[in-house]
């Protein structure tokens, strides 16, 4: 009689099933039984010895975290925007409507938007330095914290006093610089800086105040913020003024730059060019522009001469000088008055010819052409000119450098993959979202001021997002269009292929606007997806 | 919410059980805590999928040993943590026989237990499976992708060397 194998007899021992025969064999063999019954009790042993309790750890205290589903990461964009809105309407209702409302009754001067532009600017201006040297401190101090923080931790079996010394120095270190810098500084109004007459700046002069009197010569540059500014004496190089009314009476050797409510020139000589934005721009008779004027707003006035070309776009331009090139604007209503005299062409964009009036006197020495609004100009074709795709090439070039730098950085990226459509509509879902709240998001962060550094952190991520976006799709469309070749692993073949295909896509005729916007948004989809299970992961 | 606090209770209750598998397949105390936390963490994040009509041991058992033998297979340089069954049987066949009562009359459990500890992650793992986790046949061969056969090989191995191993020890 042939018994039972060992490795029968084993797994009878377990309570195997057995097959037939040996079910037969077990039933009449007594030498079988009586060792399978053995390895009965030694399978009870070895169950009753594992199952000795092991000497197990403290229970790490865990915090179970939900991973980011699609659905969570919509409704906190919704919660976000409902946010978003009711901050809107409560700054409406509560400044718009209440505040200017309420100071309106007292008939209280109410500051308009310039004016609190022109105030923060101030603040800034004066504040700056010390509030970025703040916002600095805290960052440092925030990561020095951290890292003390984190070695803290790893190192807390060394016991409780080097646990309160880490902390005493994160007290010392946070706390004084925390509160430093929340402060918030605002700008005297009365305070005035004045360069008095006779004094002498040799090098370049930055000058912020309420008031900026600029009566002695700076030599250099001049750079003066305030809600009032007036240069009587002359400036060497350009003239760069940002304020509620700028007021220019002496000679600049270079440029002036200037923003403001209202720039007005009067016994100035501008060696160079006059380039401003203002409501109203006044070029007095007394004043002489030796380069081009090129000047936006509502009402200019050019009654001093400019030796080259006057390029404008305003709502009325009264000229009464001579221009010593071309006149070239864009205006409702156009005056050239007795002493008007353009010695090259006058180029006139306007809806109605009728709006040009040339009074008695004035001339024009070059032809007098009517232009299309440059809105309703015929745009050029694009694909026609090398400059595009000398633009395309520049483009293919930078975009292939940095794929190549962040798969690089980052290689798990290059195996992306959208599986089906319901993860393609996802991920483009995810990408809009992300594209349009991150914005969102650092905006109202820069509004808290102490969010300031995280608003441009956000805003930095967000641009570079949106500009990995596409290299994203490339990897995807380059494997794809490779599978079948024998470069499918190959990552500057992959890269350079999809970035091609990416590139003609989004030059399409017609299409290519909403081609490129969808693979935007498909590859920030990706990469947020990407970014969320590595920070879940984590 | 609900689900969370449940799932926190049984991570308390079950934590040294998982733990306990995780060691005895791991055979380190290092590796046994950070599998367990991940092993909870992956079951967490599961937590939907789990068939309440089971019992919570078994779901998590398998998800503990799943992941086990994949931190085995990793550090495992060999190809085939398990090796071939035709070699394994072989090396059953050319062995002699050793009597059943070398493991039995072991009564000190700490031998036993060091014993089990000396053994190949190859014979160590089936090994745990059927006696600490009591796994079927079927379910282990599932688990490690071997046939049912090579389990019963594997778990035959493991017996006769847990044999040798207290018949070598100083009683």
């Amino acid at each position: 009689m042939t018994h039972l194998t060992d490795l029968q007899l084993s797994m009878g021992g377990d309570d195997e099933t057995l097959d037939e025969a040996a079910d037969h064999h077990l039933a009449g063999c007594e030498a079988c039984r009586a060792r399978v019954e053995a390895l009965r009790t030694e399978r009870d042993l070895l169950q009753r010895t594992l199952a000795e309790p092991v000497v197990v750890p403290p229970i790490p205290a865990i915090r179970f975290t939900r991973s980011m589903t699609f659905g969570r990461f919509a409704v906190l964009n919704v919660i976000t925007g409902f946010v978003i809105w009711s901050v809107q309407f409560l700054w409406k209702m509560i400044f718009e409507g209440l505040i200017f409302e309420v100071l309106s009754w007292f008939d209280l001067p109410v500051p308009d938007v310039f004016d609190l532009t022109v105030g923060l600017v101030l603040t800034i201006y004066e504040e700056g330095a010390t509030m970025l040297d703040q916002y600095l401190g805290v960052i440092l101090t925030c990561l020095l914290a951290a890292g003390l923080g984190l070695a803290g931790f790893y190192l807390r079996r060394l016991g409780r006093q080097a646990s309160m010394l880490a902390l005493l120095a994160i007290c010392v270190m946070v706390v004084p610089e925390s509160a430093h810098a929340l402060e918030v500084l605002q700008g005297d109004d009365d305070a005035m800086a004045i360069l008095a007459e006779g004094e002498l700046i040799d090098d370049t002069l930055v000058a912020g105040g309420a008031t900026v009197m600029i009566d002695g010569d700076v030599t250099g540059d001049l750079f003066a913020f305030g809600r009032r500014i007036v240069v009587n004496g002359s400036v060497g190089g350009n003239l760069t003024a940002f304020g509620e009314s700028v007021t220019v009476n002496g000679g600049v050797g270079g440029t002036i730059y200037s923003a403001a409510q209202s720039i007005s020139v009067r016994d100035a000589v501008i060696g160079r060019n006059l380039i401003g934005a203002a409501a109203n721009i006044d070029v007095e008779d007394g004043a002489e522009v030796g380069g081009n004027g090129i000047l936006a707003g509502e009402r200019l006035i050019v009654s001093g001469p400019i030796r080259n070309d006057l390029v404008t776009a305003v709502e009325t331009l009264e000229l009464d000088a001579a221009i010593g090139g071309d006149v070239e604007v864009a205006a409702a209503q156009i005056r050239l008055l007795g002493e008007a005299a353009v010695q090259g062409d006058l180029r006139v964009h306007t809806d109605d010819e009728d709006n040009l009036q040339m009074l008695d006197g004035a001339m024009v020495n070059g032809e007098v052409a009517f232009l299309d609004q440059p809105d309703d100009a015929e745009p050029r074709n694009r694909y026609l000119s090398g400059r595009f795709y000398l633009a395309q090439l520049l483009q293919l070039v930078a975009a292939f450098i940095g794929g190549m730098i962040l798969l690089w950085l980052w290689p798990g990226l290059q195996t992306v993959t959208i599986d089906d459509g319901i993860d393609g509509a996802k991920t483009a879902g995810i990408g809009l979202v992300s594209i349009i709240s991150l914005p969102v998001v650092a905006v109202i962060c820069a509004i808290t001021l102490v969010g300031l550094p995280v608003a441009i952190i956000g805003l930095v991520f967000w641009a570079a997002v949106i500009y990995c976006a596409k290299i994203m799709v490339a990897v995807l469309a380059g494997r794809w269009l490779l599978a079948s070749s024998d470069k499918a692993g190959n990552t500057v073949a992959v890269l350079m292929v999809g970035l091609l295909a990416v590139m003609v896509l989004v030059n399409l005729p017609l299409l290519g606007g909403i081609v490129s916007f969808l693979l935007t948004i498909i590859g920030a989809g990706l990469l947020m997806q990407r970014l969320l299970t590595y920070a879940t992961a984590r | 919410m609900a689900a969370d606090a449940a799932f926190e209770i049984l991570y308390r209750e079950y934590y040294p059980r998982v733990y306990g598998l995780c060691r005895r397949l791991l055979n380190a105390d290092a590796s046994a805590e950070d599998a367990t936390q991940e092993v909870f963490m992956r079951a967490y994040r599961q937590f939907k999928r789990y068939d309440t009509s089971r019992p919570f041991w078994q779901w998590i058992a398998t998800i503990s040993s799943n992941y086990c033998i994949d931190v085995l297979r990793k550090q495992c340089r060999d190809e085939q943590l398990f090796g071939e069954e035709a070699d394994e049987l072989e090396a059953v066949v050319g062995q002699a026989d050793e009597p059943e009562d070398n493991l039995v009359n072991a009564q000190r459990s700490e031998s036993l237990l060091s014993a089990v500890e000396a053994l190949p992650d190859r014979y160590r793992v089936p090994l745990v499976l059927a006696y600490y986790k009591q796994a079927s046949y079927d379910e282990i061969s599932e688990e490690l992708a071997i046939s049912r056969n090579h389990v019963g090989v594997l778990l035959l191995r493991a017996k006769k060397k847990l044999r040798e191993t207290l018949q070598e020890m100083p009683t």
